[in-house]
Protein backbone atom coordinates (compact mmCIF):
# COMPACT_ATOMS: atom_id res chain seq x y z
CA UNK A 1 0.00 0.00 0.00
CA UNK A 2 1.39 3.39 -0.57
CA UNK A 3 1.43 6.72 0.99
CA UNK A 4 -1.42 8.09 -1.34
CA UNK A 5 -3.72 5.15 -1.09
CA UNK A 6 -3.00 5.56 2.88
CA UNK A 7 -3.75 8.78 2.90
CA UNK A 8 -7.23 8.02 0.92
CA UNK A 9 -8.06 5.81 3.62
CA UNK A 10 -7.67 8.62 5.89
CA UNK A 11 -9.41 11.04 4.17
CA UNK A 12 -12.64 8.30 3.59
CA UNK A 13 -12.56 8.19 7.56
CA UNK A 14 -12.36 12.24 7.74
CA UNK A 15 -15.18 12.38 4.97
CA UNK A 16 -17.65 9.80 7.18
CA UNK A 17 -16.90 11.43 10.61
CA UNK A 18 -17.95 14.90 8.81
CA UNK A 19 -20.90 13.83 7.65
CA UNK A 20 -21.76 11.11 11.02
CA UNK A 21 -23.90 14.95 12.48
CA UNK A 22 -26.85 13.21 11.11
CA UNK A 23 -27.50 16.77 9.34
CA UNK A 24 -27.84 15.23 5.71
CA UNK A 25 -30.53 12.99 7.09
CA UNK A 26 -32.22 15.92 8.54
CA UNK A 27 -32.41 17.29 5.45
CA UNK A 28 -33.36 14.21 3.39
CA UNK A 29 -36.00 13.26 6.15
CA UNK A 30 -37.85 16.70 6.13
CA UNK A 31 -37.57 16.70 1.90
CA UNK A 32 -39.89 13.07 1.73
CA UNK A 33 -41.48 14.04 5.30
CA UNK A 34 -42.40 17.46 3.01
CA UNK A 35 -43.42 15.54 0.05
CA UNK A 36 -45.33 13.04 1.53
CA UNK A 37 -47.11 15.52 3.85
CA UNK A 38 -48.13 17.82 0.25
CA UNK A 39 -49.34 14.70 -1.07
CA UNK A 40 -51.72 13.74 2.26
CA UNK A 41 -52.77 17.51 1.98
CA UNK A 42 -52.13 18.99 -1.45
CA UNK A 43 -50.74 21.73 0.55
CA UNK A 44 -47.66 22.93 -1.54
CA UNK A 45 -46.38 24.82 1.51
CA UNK A 46 -45.40 21.46 2.96
CA UNK A 47 -43.48 20.58 -0.13
CA UNK A 48 -42.08 23.77 -0.03
CA UNK A 49 -41.13 23.85 3.47
CA UNK A 50 -38.86 20.31 2.68
CA UNK A 51 -37.07 22.44 0.20
CA UNK A 52 -36.22 24.93 2.50
CA UNK A 53 -34.91 23.18 4.83
CA UNK A 54 -32.40 21.43 2.35
CA UNK A 55 -31.50 25.18 1.00
CA UNK A 56 -30.17 25.63 4.97
CA UNK A 57 -27.78 22.62 4.89
CA UNK A 58 -24.63 24.57 4.55
CA UNK A 59 -26.08 27.18 6.99
CA UNK A 60 -26.60 24.30 9.07
CA UNK A 61 -23.40 22.66 8.73
CA UNK A 62 -21.78 26.46 9.55
CA UNK A 63 -23.88 26.61 12.44
CA UNK A 64 -23.40 22.98 14.14
CA UNK A 65 -20.75 20.90 12.89
CA UNK A 66 -17.83 22.96 11.90
CA UNK A 67 -17.95 24.67 15.57
CA UNK A 68 -17.39 21.48 17.23
CA UNK A 69 -15.91 19.33 14.21
CA UNK A 70 -13.81 21.89 13.28
CA UNK A 71 -13.27 23.34 9.77
CA UNK A 72 -12.06 20.57 7.15
CA UNK A 73 -11.81 21.19 3.58
CA UNK A 74 -11.54 17.27 2.00
CA UNK A 75 -10.95 18.31 -1.49
CA UNK A 76 -8.87 21.08 -3.25
CA UNK A 77 -11.43 23.78 -4.54
CA UNK A 78 -11.12 22.52 -8.37
CA UNK A 79 -12.47 19.06 -6.96
CA UNK A 80 -14.96 20.15 -4.68
CA UNK A 81 -16.60 22.39 -7.27
CA UNK A 82 -17.16 19.46 -9.61
CA UNK A 83 -18.43 17.26 -6.96
CA UNK A 84 -20.82 19.92 -6.84
CA UNK A 85 -21.52 20.29 -10.53
CA UNK A 86 -22.16 16.64 -10.37
CA UNK A 87 -24.19 16.34 -8.10
CA UNK A 88 -26.50 19.28 -9.76
CA UNK A 89 -26.29 17.47 -12.76
CA UNK A 90 -27.87 14.13 -10.76
CA UNK A 91 -30.48 16.43 -8.98
CA UNK A 92 -31.67 18.17 -12.63
CA UNK A 93 -31.74 14.30 -14.40
CA UNK A 94 -33.96 13.22 -11.23
CA UNK A 95 -36.40 16.00 -11.37
CA UNK A 96 -36.33 15.84 -15.21
CA UNK A 97 -37.00 12.10 -15.22
CA UNK A 98 -40.31 13.03 -12.69
CA UNK A 99 -41.61 15.98 -14.51
CA UNK A 100 -41.24 15.32 -17.67
CA UNK A 101 -42.63 11.59 -17.40
CA UNK A 102 -45.53 12.01 -16.91
CA UNK A 103 -46.23 14.55 -19.55
CA UNK A 104 -44.80 12.09 -21.99
CA UNK A 105 -47.36 9.51 -20.63
CA UNK A 106 -50.31 11.72 -21.35
CA UNK A 107 -49.18 12.18 -25.28
CA UNK A 108 -49.23 8.59 -25.22
CA UNK A 109 -52.49 7.86 -22.87
CA UNK A 110 -52.15 4.63 -20.96
CA UNK A 111 -54.67 3.39 -18.93
CA UNK A 112 -55.63 5.27 -15.56
CA UNK A 113 -54.24 2.41 -13.48
CA UNK A 114 -51.00 1.92 -15.61
CA UNK A 115 -50.42 5.54 -15.05
CA UNK A 116 -51.08 5.87 -11.03
CA UNK A 117 -48.73 2.96 -10.94
CA UNK A 118 -46.17 4.85 -12.74
CA UNK A 119 -46.77 7.69 -10.96
CA UNK A 120 -46.50 5.71 -7.91
CA UNK A 121 -43.34 4.23 -9.03
CA UNK A 122 -41.91 7.60 -10.18
CA UNK A 123 -42.77 9.24 -6.40
CA UNK A 124 -40.87 6.27 -5.20
CA UNK A 125 -37.77 6.72 -7.72
CA UNK A 126 -37.96 10.50 -6.86
CA UNK A 127 -36.20 9.59 -3.33
CA UNK A 128 -34.56 6.19 -3.82
CA UNK A 129 -32.40 7.24 -6.89
CA UNK A 130 -30.91 10.72 -4.53
CA UNK A 131 -30.12 7.99 -1.63
CA UNK A 132 -28.72 5.41 -3.67
CA UNK A 133 -26.44 7.92 -5.06
CA UNK A 134 -25.54 9.29 -1.90
CA UNK A 135 -24.91 5.90 -0.71
CA UNK A 136 -22.48 4.91 -3.64
CA UNK A 137 -20.83 7.91 -4.12
CA UNK A 138 -20.16 9.55 -0.32
CA UNK A 139 -19.94 5.85 1.10
CA UNK A 140 -22.48 6.95 3.17
CA UNK A 141 -23.84 2.95 4.09
CA UNK A 142 -27.01 3.74 5.87
CA UNK A 143 -28.15 5.79 2.76
CA UNK A 144 -28.86 2.27 1.37
CA UNK A 145 -31.33 0.90 3.83
CA UNK A 146 -32.86 4.84 3.16
CA UNK A 147 -32.93 3.95 -0.58
CA UNK A 148 -34.29 0.40 -0.12
CA UNK A 149 -37.13 1.89 2.48
CA UNK A 150 -37.80 4.92 -0.63
CA UNK A 151 -38.37 2.19 -2.64
CA UNK A 152 -39.88 -0.86 -1.00
CA UNK A 153 -42.09 0.91 1.39
CA UNK A 154 -44.29 2.45 -1.64
CA UNK A 155 -44.16 -0.76 -3.67
CA UNK A 156 -44.94 -2.57 -0.65
CA UNK A 157 -47.88 -0.08 -0.32
CA UNK A 158 -48.98 -0.56 -3.82
CA UNK A 159 -49.11 -4.47 -2.81
CA UNK A 160 -51.00 -3.83 0.50
CA UNK A 161 -53.61 -1.60 -1.56
CA UNK A 162 -51.85 1.65 0.69
CA UNK A 163 -52.16 4.78 -0.60
CA UNK A 164 -48.88 6.30 -1.43
CA UNK A 165 -48.39 9.67 0.94
CA UNK A 166 -48.34 6.72 4.40
CA UNK A 167 -45.33 4.95 2.71
CA UNK A 168 -43.63 7.82 2.18
CA UNK A 169 -44.17 10.06 5.50
CA UNK A 170 -43.29 6.42 7.05
CA UNK A 171 -39.85 6.73 5.25
CA UNK A 172 -38.95 10.37 5.81
CA UNK A 173 -40.18 9.79 9.76
CA UNK A 174 -38.11 6.85 9.76
CA UNK A 175 -34.92 8.89 7.69
CA UNK A 176 -35.15 11.96 10.32
CA UNK A 177 -35.47 9.59 13.34
CA UNK A 178 -31.60 8.36 11.95
CA UNK A 179 -30.85 11.71 11.71
CA UNK A 180 -31.58 13.13 15.49
CA UNK A 181 -30.17 10.08 17.13
CA UNK A 182 -26.71 10.81 15.19
CA UNK A 183 -27.31 14.50 15.78
CA UNK A 184 -27.63 13.78 19.77
CA UNK A 185 -24.53 11.48 19.45
CA UNK A 186 -22.42 13.87 17.45
CA UNK A 187 -23.72 16.74 19.91
CA UNK A 188 -22.25 14.46 22.76
CA UNK A 189 -19.13 13.61 20.91
CA UNK A 190 -18.19 16.97 20.01
CA UNK A 191 -18.89 19.59 22.53
CA UNK A 192 -18.49 23.32 21.08
CA UNK A 193 -15.14 24.16 21.00
CA UNK A 194 -13.26 28.13 20.37
CA UNK A 195 -10.38 29.15 19.00
CA UNK A 196 -8.08 31.13 21.89
CA UNK A 197 -6.12 33.61 20.43
CA UNK A 198 -3.26 32.05 21.05
CA UNK A 199 -4.01 29.16 18.54
CA UNK A 200 -1.02 28.67 17.02
CA UNK A 201 1.94 30.21 15.18
CA UNK B 1 32.29 1.42 18.62
CA UNK B 2 31.60 2.11 15.20
CA UNK B 3 27.98 2.48 13.97
CA UNK B 4 26.25 0.22 12.75
CA UNK B 5 26.31 1.03 8.93
CA UNK B 6 23.11 -1.26 8.08
CA UNK B 7 21.01 1.04 10.62
CA UNK B 8 22.53 4.54 9.80
CA UNK B 9 19.16 5.29 8.33
CA UNK B 10 17.91 5.21 11.87
CA UNK B 11 20.29 8.32 12.62
CA UNK B 12 18.90 9.99 9.32
CA UNK B 13 15.16 10.10 10.28
CA UNK B 14 13.57 13.25 10.37
CA UNK B 15 13.47 14.08 14.24
CA UNK B 16 10.70 16.40 13.24
CA UNK B 17 8.51 13.87 11.41
CA UNK B 18 9.44 10.93 13.83
CA UNK B 19 7.68 12.50 17.02
CA UNK B 20 4.24 10.25 16.88
CA UNK B 21 1.56 13.76 17.34
CA UNK B 22 3.35 15.43 14.79
CA UNK B 23 3.51 12.21 12.69
CA UNK B 24 -0.04 12.47 12.98
CA UNK B 25 -0.88 15.83 12.31
CA UNK B 26 1.11 15.94 8.63
CA UNK B 27 -0.86 12.28 8.28
CA UNK B 28 -4.40 14.54 8.57
CA UNK B 29 -2.94 17.37 6.94
CA UNK B 30 -1.38 14.59 4.39
CA UNK B 31 -5.06 13.72 3.89
CA UNK B 32 -7.60 16.62 3.41
CA UNK B 33 -6.87 20.10 1.66
CA UNK B 34 -6.73 22.25 4.73
CA UNK B 35 -8.20 22.01 8.25
CA UNK B 36 -8.35 24.21 11.38
CA UNK B 37 -6.84 24.06 14.40
CA UNK B 38 -9.96 22.42 16.07
CA UNK B 39 -10.40 19.46 13.47
CA UNK B 40 -6.81 18.64 14.52
CA UNK B 41 -7.44 18.74 18.23
CA UNK B 42 -10.13 17.03 17.66
CA UNK B 43 -9.02 14.17 15.63
CA UNK B 44 -4.72 13.96 16.73
CA UNK B 45 -6.34 14.21 20.54
CA UNK B 46 -4.02 17.06 21.85
CA UNK B 47 -4.32 19.90 24.08
CA UNK B 48 -4.58 23.47 22.79
CA UNK B 49 -1.14 24.33 24.04
CA UNK B 50 0.92 20.91 22.60
CA UNK B 51 -0.93 21.23 19.37
CA UNK B 52 0.30 25.21 19.28
CA UNK B 53 3.32 23.88 20.26
CA UNK B 54 3.87 20.87 17.68
CA UNK B 55 2.17 23.38 15.18
CA UNK B 56 4.69 25.82 15.92
CA UNK B 57 7.70 23.57 15.45
CA UNK B 58 6.44 21.59 11.56
CA UNK B 59 5.87 25.98 10.20
CA UNK B 60 9.44 26.84 11.31
CA UNK B 61 10.16 23.55 9.71
CA UNK B 62 8.25 24.93 7.08
CA UNK B 63 6.53 21.56 6.66
CA UNK B 64 2.87 23.04 7.33
CA UNK B 65 1.60 26.60 6.07
CA UNK B 66 -0.55 28.48 8.66
CA UNK B 67 -3.32 31.29 8.12
CA UNK B 68 -5.13 33.28 10.47
CA UNK B 69 -8.40 34.20 9.22
CA UNK B 70 -11.91 35.54 10.84
CA UNK B 71 -15.00 33.80 9.81
CA UNK B 72 -18.17 36.03 11.48
CA UNK B 73 -15.94 37.10 13.60
CA UNK B 74 -14.72 34.17 14.90
CA UNK B 75 -11.09 33.57 14.65
CA UNK B 76 -10.12 30.35 12.72
CA UNK B 77 -7.03 28.92 12.20
CA UNK B 78 -6.37 27.24 8.83
CA UNK B 79 -3.15 24.75 8.65
CA UNK B 80 -2.77 23.49 5.13
CA UNK B 81 0.58 21.09 4.01
CA UNK B 82 3.37 22.23 2.41
CA UNK B 83 5.17 20.42 -1.01
CA UNK B 84 8.02 20.01 1.51
CA UNK B 85 6.03 18.96 4.35
CA UNK B 86 4.61 16.15 1.60
CA UNK B 87 8.26 15.20 0.39
CA UNK B 88 8.92 14.80 4.51
CA UNK B 89 6.28 12.24 5.15
CA UNK B 90 7.25 10.32 1.68
CA UNK B 91 10.74 10.43 3.03
CA UNK B 92 10.36 9.39 6.15
CA UNK B 93 7.75 6.55 5.13
CA UNK B 94 10.75 5.27 2.70
CA UNK B 95 13.51 5.41 5.65
CA UNK B 96 11.04 3.78 8.47
CA UNK B 97 10.53 0.97 5.83
CA UNK B 98 14.29 0.72 5.27
CA UNK B 99 15.10 0.49 9.21
CA UNK B 100 12.47 -2.24 9.56
CA UNK B 101 13.55 -4.10 6.65
CA UNK B 102 17.29 -3.96 7.53
CA UNK B 103 15.79 -4.99 11.80
CA UNK B 104 13.73 -7.71 10.60
CA UNK B 105 15.01 -8.96 7.03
Amino acid sequence: MNTTSEFNNLKRKVYLAYHQDGILDLVAGSVVLGFGTFMLTDNIAFLMAGWFVMMMYVFLKNRITVPRFGYVRIDSQKKALMRGWISVGIGVLVLLLFFLLPIFLRRSPASPETEALIRRYLSTMLFALPALGAALFLGLKRFYLYALLAAGLPLLGAVLNIETYLPILTTGLIILAFGTVLLVKFLKAYPLTTESEDASG
Amino acid sequence: MPADKDLETIADLDRIVHSPPRLMILAYLGAVDSADFIFLMNQVGLTRGNLSSHLNTLEEAGYVDIQKEFVDKVPRTLIRLTEAGRNAIQTYRQQMRTVIEELLG
